[in-house]
């Protein structure tokens, strides 16, 4: 049975009571990560952060929801822009530190640091092709698009996707 | 950090109140239940409510339904505020947010639809986790200047542009006009990168040079020439470099145009003397060369480029730019010269001098003798509105500090100045060096209006040209003299 089936089957309260009463034995491996399997589920349903605020174009601000967001890169240039890519090949930015931005979005799985400069959706990663010193992360929505990750961070990949890469 | 098992009891928390309904009456009849995250948007109707759905579909409740009612049934969902007084908006629809003039907001919907936001300002904030609701936190003024002045990268030189190309870029929304200030403005900004990436040399001139190798030619194709477009380049220039910071001049290798008529003091550089007439740049190098004081020839009112380059070379001799700094002014003693000083500490702040500006005027009618000031006095000129209105504001020391006018007949203040020339050379330089004393002797600490005092005071003042009057007027700092009006 689906997780949305058996919320919907439960409600919010009794779910919460079935969560908290499987806590104690929840204790190996494999439990753990259908627990992040559920979360990366729960987040697509219902994202912990709701919006990220980009600059608006004649001023303001455009709220964008995480499940568009693509991918966060800074500019590298002195005006400390954080470039913010979605999946209509649209950008945006605002001026918040990667690693800020990492920590806004901690709760939501979904994000991962896989390299110094890329903080990266995951779900919306398609392919991963073999590099010399890593892999590299595809998107269908945005085909030119490839992002490094180095071996060091392949972990991050496993975890997330639940297979050997 | 919450732990997963919290943050997955919280995620399905948020589920749970997604998955929510809402059951109303409607005014004909049935009771209909509604999921709560379809509701866009709940308006105050003559009677009940109307709610808008997601689909387009609008409900009527039934006449005893109120905007109150609603919003308490729909209090536990942290989505739904109230924006103004007729409506309830569903903040998951709203994907901007934009300010408007008055302090209030505009909540604009993924569909282009706009809602006025006039309260609610803490709750939207919170929904979102937004610091501000003006712009992104946190913030980069320069920048968000470059978008709202829509500067952008064009591959093609500007110039080259064909007026097809230049009309497409460049024009009002409807496509109906030219914007001047928008290509005057890219041709700079394009300028000012392919400077800095080695693809355009500096310019190497002053901004007539700019304007005659990037600008004229180009605006020449699309309007009549004419003094108002040089003055719309200096212009948007200036405020580029002075209000919005997007650039300095430098940037462009452009050559001060007051010919260098500055020096940064090699003693006491925060403390700046200058000469509103560039006839007095040698008195003033004499003066650097005695005391070590920072001088400027402004040569009327002062070029915001030459104060970038003192300022640049106040920073580049160490000095701190948050550093008190003090001003004796050689301005003549009417409306202009004191506009002429206040631009100049304007100019000062705006391109970097963050400490406190202290300005103490030389040429004040109490340095002059009683045969000076009646032979010497000569009428303020004020033709136009504009200056009129300018003399009329030198004259309310309330307005004006360092103004005041000079004793007319009556020995009420009448519009009459006293040029900076009129005073001998001599004791103009005396009272200037004997202020850079005082200044330096000063205790540390000591607050400005008791030093300034004390220079006053110390200063051989032949007279007051107020002595003697009967009517009591207040001084530049707030002590009176007595005034009568002259035989």
């Amino acid at each position: 049975m689906s997780l949305q089936s058996s919320l919907k089957r439960l409600g919010y309260s009794a779910a919460k009571r079935e969560v908290v009463k499987a806590r104690p034995v929840m204790v190996d491996d494999d439990l753990e990560k259908k627990l992040d399997e559920g979360l990366a589920l729960l987040h697509t349903l219902v994202p912990p952060v709701r919006r990220v605020a980009v600059v608006l174009d004649g001023g303001g601000v455009q709220l964008l929801r995480p499940d568009e967001i693509v991918y966060f890169t800074p500019s590298g240039e002195a005006d400390r822009r954080l470039w913010v890519y979605t999946a209509d090949g649209k950008q945006y930015f605002n001026f918040s530190g990667l690693s800020d931005m990492q920590t806004l979005l901690a709760a939501d799985v979904r994000f991962q640091r896989v390299h110094k400069s890329f903080l990266v959706n995951l779900e919306h990663v398609t392919s991963i092709a073999p590099l010399p010193d890593g892999r590299a992360l595809h998107f269908a929505e945005l085909p030119a698009l490839a992002i490094p990750v180095p071996t060091d961070n392949l972990k991050i990949l496993v975890s997330y996707f639940g297979v050997q890469i | 950090m919450a732990s997963k098992f919290e943050q997955f009891a919280d995620g399905l928390a948020a589920l749970a109140l997604e998955r929510d309904h809402l059951v109303v009456h409607l005014a004909d009849g049935p009771e209909t239940s509604v999921a709560v995250a379809e509701i866009v948007m709940v308006e105050t109707e003559l009677h009940g409510v109307r709610l808008v759905l997601a689909n387009g579909s609008e409900l009527v409740t039934r006449p005893m339904d109120t905007l109150v009612t609603l919003g308490a049934r729909l209090a536990r969902h942290s989505r739904f505020v109230r924006a103004n007084n007729t409506q309830l908006i569903n903040l998951e629809y709203v994907n901007r947010i934009r300010p408007v003039v008055g302090g209030t907001y505009e909540l604009l919907l993924e569909d282009d639809r706009v809602f006025e936001l006039t309260m609610g300002f803490e709750a939207v904030k919170a929904y979102f986790g937004l610091a501000s609701l003006e712009h992104v936190v946190p913030w980069n003024a320069r920048l968000a200047a470059i978008v709202a002045e829509k500067l952008r990268t064009f591959e093609k030189d500007i110039r080259m542009m064909t007026d097809e190309e230049i009309r497409a870029n460049f024009s009002t929304a409807d496509g109906t006009q030219l914007v001047l200030r928008e290509i005057v403005g890219n041709v700079l900004w394009q300028a000012y990168n392919w400077i800095h990436d080695g693809r355009l040399d500096p310019i190497e001139g002053n901004i007539r040079s700019l304007w005659y190798s990037h600008i004229k030619p180009l605006l020449a194709r699309f309007y009549p020439m004419g003094d108002n477009l040089y003055k719309d380049l200096t212009e948007t220039f200036s405020d580029y470099v002075g209000r919005l910071h997007i650039f300095r001049y430098a940037d462009f290798g452009l050559i001060d145009d007051s010919g260098g008529m500055w020096q940064v003091g090699e003693k006491y550089p925060t403390i700046i003397v200058c000469a509103e007439k560039q006839g007095h740049w040698k008195p003033l190098q004499d003066l650097a060369a005695e005391t070590g004081v920072t001088i400027i020839a402004l040569g009327g009112q002062p070029s915001l480029m030459t104060t970038e380059f003192l300022v640049d070379g106040l920073l580049a001799k160490g000095v701190d730019p948050t550093s008190a700094f003090h001003l004796i002014t050689d301005v003549d003693y009417d409306p202009s010269g004191n506009i002429i000083a206040k631009s100049f500490m304007g100019q000062l702040d705006k391109m970097g001098i963050q400490g406190a500006v202290e300005r103490l005027d030389v040429i004040q009618p109490e340095n002059f003798t009683p045969d000076e000031v009646k032979y010497f006095r000569v009428p303020v000129a004020a033709l136009d509105k504009s200056s009129k209105s300018k003399t009329a504001t030198w004259l309310d020391k309330r307005k004006s500090p360092f103004g005041g006018g000079l004793p007319g007949p009556d020995g009420q203040p009448v519009a009459d100045g006293l040029e900076s020339d009129a005073m001998p050379r001599s004791r103009r330089h005396d009272l200037i060096v004997s202020a850079i004393q005082a200044i330096v002797a000063a205790p540390a600490g000591e607050p400005w209006p008791t030093t300034r005092d004390r220079i006053e005071q110390s200063w051989p003042r032949p007279h007051s040209v107020w002595d003697g009057y009967e009517k009591r007027i207040e001084s530049p700092h707030g002590h009176q003299r007595t005034a009568r009006p002259q035989a």
